[in-house]
């Protein structure tokens, strides 16, 4: 495992985000988790575009596919973030939290805050904008986009 | 290569050719007005001066061909794809010079930000700067992010002056450039980049050319040709490809095997990424993103190439050389310079390899071997850099396939971009299908096949004992844990 993919798998580990790689949904969970922590100041040197579910990064697949595959074999790197940094991921993390009203589940949690955060602050789209494209390109989204919204400036996101 | 003045409407674009080029590989490849302008600028002229195969061409002499011209190479394959899918697609008929520009543009720029020796160098900054992360931070790094070479392309896009100057000109964005390579958006983004892109045709083609070796010899023209677009219009190949697909990737993996995985060119990159690791730690170069994008606005990156990194481990040679009371490290660092300066390349001393299915790894015990080298090492007092466990990235028939297992290959969906990594096969009525699908692709059968192996590299710094310490000491630890050794 290179450095780079170490560095995240102790990440995830940091913020308890289960590894797993399986399907659609745990991807679309690992790529928004990194996104979202990285804009809340721990940034890991992902750079993300608008793909389809938002925002995304192919770095990040590459890399979260070797974790999980060396997370089968037996070696094991044991280098640990360093402190600081540590301490910066776990701030950071406390954006990731749902709130109990919220009923959606962790991955559209994750892809809709991340998504408007990405509009707001990729695309500069003014907040008054954001639920009609939010509508237009995510409309499972929609319901919960003012949630979104009041979230990210409560962790002063935008 | 001669050039004309630009149109008095360059954004009007235009397709004429400006300028022809001589390619051992295509012929006469020509040129449109803009892409003369790129060509001729300081930023792309510099790739003349970083090689694409690194240093493969201590073992393959004339494998010394630059990312300069196969950058061209990949521009004309780009045309060829767009003609043929022109011809072959009613769906795309209507493509615009504009879109059509816009395409071949990505495709020439499409290895502007490589680093000196491309990929060893990429892979070394990146082990390099992401150790900042992790305790302790032994090199004490402020800034832990790098650009990869694709990002580093359009960094150089956004901030070099005379190249944004030019696409100001022709009314092109570094957006345009970026999203013609993102899928699934873009639905002709897989002649940039896929398993069968205009870069790999080119690629292929190129290496065989100068490597004099046969593996890469694959009917492009054929390929090409059944280049088309689904019912979705996006960019496939029809039926009657498949053979010549499979042929194809199976070339690659034996490109792979007989080219940048032959042993000495393995060893020559060590050494290589050991001189990078030393510069980096003396300061002699900084990679983070933030002194990259300061290189490109001080322009000092149309000289970061090849020759400088050379240029560098010579002084640092030099200064070795004449230290008074050399440390046991720099004799190794001496050894590692001479071996990238007068092709003195490490010597593998023991190996295991195979191919096998994607969940079933090598069959001895990694940790094992890295435990007997540590001891060795340490019971005999043996420099850091004189020994060397080399594994490379599994290996795959397909791109899509080095991400994860069998189990997530296959669960990867169109809504992720990976998927249209694979080669696509349909015709215009059809949904188009990853070329594993079809049972009637050698592919079907041997996609999730894997290359593995590992090797242990000496190199000989100086020890007088070190040689026959191997030998006699370590080697019969190695042939213990399964590893085939060279005595």
């Amino acid at each position: 495992m290179d450095t780079k993919q170490l560095v995240l798998k102790r990440t995830l580990e940091a913020i308890k985000e289960k590894i797993s790689v399986d399907d659609l949904n745990d991807r679309l969970r690992l790529q928004k988790a990194i996104y979202l922590i990285q804009a809340a100041g721990a940034d890991l040197g992902y750079r993300y575009s608008w793909y389809l579910k938002g925002p995304y990064s192919t770095a990040l697949t590459q890399d979260y596919f070797a974790v999980a595959e060396e997370l089968k074999s037996a070696h094991f790197d044991e280098r640990t973030l360093g402190q600081a940094f540590e301490d910066k991921v776990v701030a950071a993390a406390r954006v990731l939290k749902k709130p109990q009203a919220v009923k959606l589940d962790t991955p559209f949690w994750y892809e809709l805050i991340a998504s408007i955060h990405y509009l707001m602050k990729e695309e500069r789209v003014k907040e008054s904008n954001v639920f009609a494209i939010m509508q237009k390109r995510k409309a499972h989204l929609a319901d919960f986009v003012s949630t979104g919204i009041q979230h990210l400036r409560k962790h002063n996101l935008i | 290569m001669s050039r004309k003045r630009a149109s008095k409407h360059p954004s009007v674009v235009s397709l004429q050719p400006k300028k022809k080029v001589s390619d051992p590989v295509h012929g006469i490849i020509e040129l449109t007005e803009l892409e003369s302008l790129v060509v001729d600028s300081k930023a792309f002229q510099r790739l003349h001066n970083v090689r694409q195969l690194g240093l493969a061409h201590y073992v393959f002499p004339a494998a010394n061909y630059s990312r300069f011209s196969h950058s061209v190479g990949a521009c004309h394959n780009a045309q060829k794809l767009l003609t043929a899918i022109q011809k072959n697609s009613p769906k795309v008929i209507g493509l615009s010079n504009k879109e059509i520009q816009r395409f071949r543009l990505a495709a020439l720029i499409h290895d502007l930000g490589h680093y000196p020796f491309s990929h060893a160098f990429e892979h070394e900054i990146e082990e390099y700067y992401a150790q900042s992360y992790l305790a302790p931070d032994e090199f004490n790094i402020d800034d832990g992010s790098i650009f990869n070479h694709e990002e580093m392309g359009l960094e150089v896009l956004r901030n070099d002056e005379e190249l944004k100057e030019i696409l100001r000109k022709f009314d092109y964005t570094v957006e345009d450039i970026r999203t013609a390579f993102q899928k699934p958006a873009t639905l002709l983004a897989g002649i940039l980049s896929s398993d069968l892109d205009c870069d790999r045709l080119d690629y292929l083609r190129r290496t065989a050319h100068h490597s004099g070796l046969p593996y890469g010899n694959v009917d492009i023209n054929y390929i090409i040709d059944q280049a088309t677009t689904d019912i979705n219009g996006r960019f496939c190949f029809g039926h009657k490809a498949i053979r010549a697909a499979d042929h194809l990737l199976v070339s690659r993996y034996f490109d792979y095997l007989q080219v940048p995985y032959h042993k000495s060119v393995v060893a020559l990159e060590w050494s290589l990424k050991v001189v990078i690791r030393e510069l980096l730690a003396r300061k002699k170069i900084e990679c983070s993103a933030n002194d990259m994008t300061l290189q490109v606005i001080n322009q000092e990156w149309h000289h970061f190439d090849d020759g400088k990194i050379l240029a560098l481990a010579r002084e640092l040679r030099d200064h070795l050389t004449h230290r008074l009371e050399k440390a046991q490290r720099d004799y190794g660092v001496l050894a590692h310079i001479a071996a990238i300066l007068h092709r003195k390349p490490a010597k593998l001393i023991a190996s295991v390899e195979m191919v096998s299915p994607v969940d079933m790894g090598l069959n001895i015990d990694i940790a094992e071997i890295k435990n007997t080298i540590r001891n060795f090492r340490n019971k005999h007092g043996i420099c850091s850099l004189a020994l060397h466990l080399w594994q490379p990235k599994d290996f795959s028939l397909i791109k899509a396939s080095t991400k994860g297992s069998g189990h997530a290959i296959s669960s990867l969906t169109d809504e992720e971009p990976e998927f249209f990594e694979y080669v696509q096969i349909a015709n215009s009525s059809q949904k188009a299908q990853p070329i594993f699908q079809f049972s009637n692709a050698l592919m079907s059968q041997i996609y999730n096949f894997r290359y593995r192996a590992c090797r242990i590299y000496s190199l000989s710094y100086g020890n007088k004992h070190f040689d026959q310490l191997v030998e006699v000491e370590l080697l019969p630890l190695l042939r213990e844990l399964g590893m085939e050794t060279s005595s």
